[in-house]
């Protein structure tokens, strides 16, 4: 624990709060099953497509809404990460941003914000090129988040210490948290 | 008004409540089933388990591939062997002429090989096999494949020998292989590849020729064998897809009303003449091959009038045929026909003309508009302001109501603007009458066109229908205005910038009227930029069409009025479906990727069509998913669900050999149907991509697919083509200096989307004539040879090459462009015949410009010919188009010589250079 010094305390719980972020980002993964919103249900969405489940227009309508906010936050735990001093993590980021800004500077000629459009999403080559878009994005924010968790091992443990104090099951915990440091 | 909700709300749904009503949806299961088909949600979960498919099929890339030949060993590895043995099978000989193959003139014939040999017997006994007493016995065997006897083994030697004869047999063939028509030829050698009586339309040919196949006027497949892999088709590099005129008008067409349509219970494909019988009582689908009960309906013969056999009805005897569609195939009652016209009356519009023909000739066509007693009709006209005309039932006379609130639009008293037309008949014609006077001061120059739009779809919205839109000035106020994007330094650019929209207003119009069964047709009569990449997108998502008249004006321009006139003839008379749908099915293994025409894809293969009309085609690319092994045919299926007064529903089913071999799909190659593919990718590459990327892609389409065949022969010099293929360098060419895709002529934007817009939705007899124009020489019509068509004797001219090398100076020559006929007339031409056709004593003597619907009538037998000529190929065009006469020493031959594809032209090679080039890049 004495390696643990105060410089390296920032750009830790920077790393905890882009993995919060993908936490954020995974945890509406599972609500979206229900309500129609974001990652993984952008894949489902495209699936309902490809089987004819869905009409492209309403398809469309539910996944635009979701786009920006995606990249926002996105945006936001890198700019985080660009405080912080991350370069590495920021460096791993960096060519998804690049990727996202490309992406919506080509998207076809809409009003509103969004991506998909329903005249051109059921082309066999753009429901593809969407769904391993979907699936790649997937994989790569869950890898990221197994990375960031892994760069605030320390402090999440220091969190776990920090919380088993209060609960009443804590102390068992305690002896095995500490030997596997 | 219609009967509105009659018996809509008993069906849960009333016309009257636009969000509740779900369209037609696909169709319910039929009433009576016992077992209950697959329900929906176990179809998704069955096929979303399925992995997506890696490979996406032909792609037109404008990167150049290297083509990888096949493996030519001759020894008995199965693609070798399949590339030449099967070709010696007999039963090819006499089922597939184009497709034989003669064995060596010296050496002993030689057995069958089959390709796929692991699914048959061991070998069966060798003979010679003598011509047609095989195929018969072959064809009817059941574990046989229809191609192949039998089947023997080869010794490597053997295989050795034959491979090298093959080879070398390619010059004692020939002679043999042009009695059947297949002669390979050497493009660069053989100058002439234009068949002087047209390219025949290339159809299928099946295993049982008794069967009926769907005409190769309503539906095409670039392929007309299908390969049976995933790698053959790769292997042929050619296009995979079909073509599809739905709602042609037919002379013949077998209309069936009956309390059940049999169709599949899994897939739904409906019976046709492909299915199989097993036994008296069941069938097995010809798509998924699910086996399913026979109604007893349907062993009742209609003709005779007795039960029995169920291979007589006129279902499994026709391969396009109509139903009736029973009371499931509602989801509302037959909407009545409703037609809203959106008339253009800025000062500009006015000027040109154009609103007092189209009230005249609505006024005359007012009783052809197809329709019945519920018909409904309204009208308003746009400007700076949006007028309305009042015409109720109660009203005397017609009220005009002036809306100037552009950006909150609002629609007054709806059931006085849309009105039926028998009961307000005459309001309706009194309005036309005077329309063109109350607007013939007008003094506003911009036009509010978005918002007349929605005034328009408020209207019709409840009831759904049509709406024709006529533009001629670029809308500059209120929703979906527009801004002048043309520079006119880039008319010929190599890259045209400005090919697609400008804003999605009119897209997502298009959509919200699909969605209420709306079609949007736009006709643009404009001489200043209108932005027809913008505009165009409210039909091209709704079903609708486009008609683009450049330049038209009354007066001034008065040779534009005619083909304007006999267009609108045309639109308003030609028959109509309401509410319509497509959905098209294929064999299992075959799956649609892309659709190319004017509609909305509601899903994997389903089309919405709010209308359709007789004169627009589709295309779809089609993808071979999952191998086609052991099926012999493969099937596609096109049902077109419409109302036009009751429910019905067109089915067409086309039916293809499947081949393992690549040697035969690439001469089954119908290189129409592919260059029609093509040209329909094309433009959506070069809305996707650069222009430049789409004309490289064509070209690399064209080395890919002769690579590709050369590579199937063991060796050949010169650029070989198969016979079915001879014409696509030309017909590549040809799109290549088509207006859409032009470069180095000036070409105006509008001009230019246009052609694009028809190279999506023209049909493809209409498209290839637009491609490359068919050019008769006629200063020499005979009765040679003429063909006799209602009493009127018709001259077959032979068609000649589109080149400057063919124009005698002393002749006449008359060009079918498919939207307007030239008469091209040289100086050397004998007065004569001057005198006789045109009417006047000399060549000087030749009035400038002339345009008729046809030629000048002259009372002698050479300008009889020459006008039933004209006559002749007016008929089959979708209305008349202008015959213009162009003198040699006249400036305007520009317009003849622009379409002389095989000269070399500014900015683009002449035929003989394109094919060295294509040459060059085939290896
Ligand atoms: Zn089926």
């Amino acid at each position: 624990m004495d390696t643990f010094s105060q410089s390296e305390i920032i750009p830790r719980s920077c790393k905890m709060l882009g993995a919060i972020a993908v936490v954020a980002l995974l945890e509406t993964t599972d609500r979206g099953r229900k309500s129609g919103r974001d990652m993984s249900q952008e894949i489902i969405a495209f699936d309902e497509l490809k089987t004819d489940y869905k009409n492209p227009i309403d398809q469309c309508n539910s996944l635009n809404p979701l786009v920006l906010p995606e990249y926002g936050l996105h945006l936001l735990f890198n700019l985080l990460f660009l405080l912080s001093g991350e370069w590495f993590s920021l460096c791993l980021n960096l060519p998804l941003i690049a990727y996202h800004i490309n992406r919506y500077r080509t998207r076809p000629v809409m009003s509103g914000p969004g991506l998909y459009d329903p005249t051109s999403i059921m082309n066999h080559d753009t429901l593809n090129q969407c769904q391993r878009e979907g699936w790649i994005k997937l994989a790569f924010y869950l890898l990221a988040f197994f990375y960031y968790l892994y760069g605030i091992e320390y402090l999440l443990v220091l969190v776990i210490l920090f919380l088993c104090k209060y609960f009443v099951f804590a102390p068992k915990l305690l002896p095995t948290v500490s030997l596997t440091k | 008004m219609p009967p509105r909700g009659i018996s809509a709300p008993s069906m849960g749904i009333s016309p009257s409540l636009p969000k509740a009503s779900p369209l037609v949806g696909p169709p319910p299961l039929s009433v009576g089933t016992t077992t209950p088909a697959v329900s929906p949600v176990s179809q998704i979960n069955s096929s979303s388990v399925r992995p997506p498919p890696t490979s996406v099929g032909f792609q037109l890339h404008s990167r150049p591939t290297s083509y990888v030949r096949p493996p030519q060993s001759p020894l008995g590895t199965s693609v070798s062997s399949t590339s030449y043995s099967s070709g010696i099978s007999p039963s090819i000989q006499s089922a597939h002429p184009q497709m034989s193959f003669q064995n060596s003139p010296g050496g002993p014939p030689t057995g069958v090989m089959l390709p796929n040999s692991s699914t048959f017997n061991p070998p069966v006994s060798v003979g010679p096999p003598p011509t047609s007493k095989h195929s018969s016995s072959s064809s009817l065997s059941g574990n046989y494949s229809p191609y192949v006897t039998q089947q023997q083994p080869l010794s490597q030697t053997n295989v050795h020998q034959v491979s090298r004869q093959f080879g070398g047999m390619s010059v004692t063939k020939d002679g043999w292989n042009k009695g059947w028509g297949t002669a390979t030829c050497d493009l660069l050698q053989q100058k002439c590849v234009v068949p002087p009586h047209g390219v025949e339309p290339l159809s299928p040919v099946l295993a049982q020729e008794y069967l009926p196949n769907c005409s190769p006027d309503l539906f095409r497949c670039t392929l007309t064998k299908i390969p049976e892999t995933q790698s053959v088709l790769q292997k042929s590099r050619m296009p995979f897809g079909i073509l599809i005129h739905p709602f042609k008008d037919l002379e013949h067409l077998a209309v069936v009303s009956c309390n059940t349509i049999v169709r599949c219970r899994s897939c739904r494909t409906y019976i046709n003449p492909f299915v199989v019988f097993k036994g008296d009582r069941r069938w097995e689908c010809n798509l998924c091959f699910r086996v399913n009960e026979i109604p007893d309906e349907f062993l009742f013969d209609p003709l005779s009038r007795t039960y029995g056999d169920p291979s007589r009805r006129p279902e499994v005897r026709e391969a396009t045929i109509e139903f009736i569609a029973p009371q499931e195939y509602m989801l509302r009652p037959p909407q009545p026909a409703a037609y809203v016209y959106v008339l253009d009356v800025s000062r500009q519009a006015v000027e040109t003309g154009y609103l007092k023909i189209v009230c005249e000739t609505l006024l005359a066509y007012l009783d052809k508009i197809p329709g019945d007693r519920r018909t409904l009709i309204g009208f308003i006209t746009y400007s700076a302001t949006i007028q309305f005309y009042l015409m109720g039932e109660g009203l005397k006379n017609v009220q005009l109501i002036e809306v100037g609130e552009i950006n909150d639009m609002f629609v007054p008293s709806p059931e006085d603007l849309l009105v039926n037309l028998d009961e307000s008949r005459s309001l309706v014609e009194d309005l036309l009458d005077s329309l063109p006077e109350t607007h013939a001061n007008t003094v506003h120059t911009q036009t509010a066109l978005g918002a007349a739009l929605t005034a328009a779809y408020k209207l019709i919205s409840p009831i759904g229908g049509r709406i024709t839109v006529m533009s001629v000035t670029l809308p500059t106020l209120g929703p979906g205005a527009l801004k002048p994007r043309e520079d006119p330094n880039q008319r010929s650019a190599k890259d045209i910038s400005h090919l697609g929209p400008a804003t999605d207003f009119y897209k997502k119009f298009a959509l919200d009227c699909s969605g209420q069964q709306i079609a949007v047709d736009l006709f643009t009569l404009n001489s200043q930029y209108i932005d027809l990449a913008t505009l165009s997108g409210m039909s091209k998502f709704s079903g609708g069409c486009i008609y683009h008249f450049p330049g038209f004006h009354s007066e001034r321009n008065s040779p534009s009025v005619l083909p304007f006139r006999s267009c609108f003839i045309r639109y308003l008379t030609r028959k109509i479906g309401f509410e319509a749908v497509m959905r098209i099915r294929a064999t299992r293994g075959l799956a649609i990727t892309n659709f190319h025409g004017n509609f909305f894809v509601r899903s994997t293969d389903l089309l919405s069509l709010p209308n359709v009309n007789p004169d627009s085609g589709f295309g779809m690319q089609v993808n071979l998913e999952e191998p086609l092994h052991n099926i012999r045919q493969a099937c596609f299926q096109a049902a077109l669900l419409y109302t036009s007064r009751e429910r019905r529903i067109r089915v067409h089913t086309l039916c293809l050999p499947v081949t393992p071999n690549i040697h035969e799909v690439l001469n089954g190659g119908d290189q129409q149907a592919i260059v029609g593919l093509l040209a329909k990718m094309a433009v959506d590459k070069c809305l996707s991509a650069q222009m430049s990327d789409a004309r490289e892609a064509l070209v690399n389409a064209c080395c890919d697919a002769l690579s590709a065949y050369k590579a199937s022969l063991s060796s050949y010099s010169g650029l070989p083509a198969p016979p079915t293929l001879q014409m696509m360098p030309l017909y590549i060419l040809g799109l290549l200096k088509s207006v859409a895709l032009r470069h180095g002529l000036s070409t105006k934007l509008d001009d230019r989307v246009f052609a694009m817009c028809e190279l999506k939705s023209l049909p493809l007899c209409h498209l290839i004539q637009t491609i490359y124009p068919d050019l008769y020489p006629i200063h020499n019509l005979s009765e040679k040879g003429a063909i006799n068509i209602e009493d009127m004797v018709v001259p077959q001219p032979g068609r000649l090459h589109l080149s400057a090398e063919y124009i005698d100076r002393n002749g006449a020559y008359l060009l079918d462009a498919g939207c307007v006929i030239y008469v091209y007339i040289r100086g050397g031409i004998s007065p004569q015949w001057v005198n006789d056709v045109i009417g006047v004593p000399s060549f000087a003597a030749i009035p400038q410009p002339l345009y008729e619907e046809s030629l000048p009538f002259v009372d002698n037998a050479t300008s009889e010919l020459a006008r039933n000529f004209v006559v002749y190929l007016q008929k089959n065009k979708p209305f008349p188009v202008p015959v213009q006469i162009i003198r040699e020493d006249n400036p305007s031959r520009v317009l003849f010589i622009n379409y002389l594809v095989d000269d070399r032209s500014e900015g683009a090679r002449s035929y003989v250079e394109f094919l060295q080039f294509v040459k060059s890049q085939v290896k």
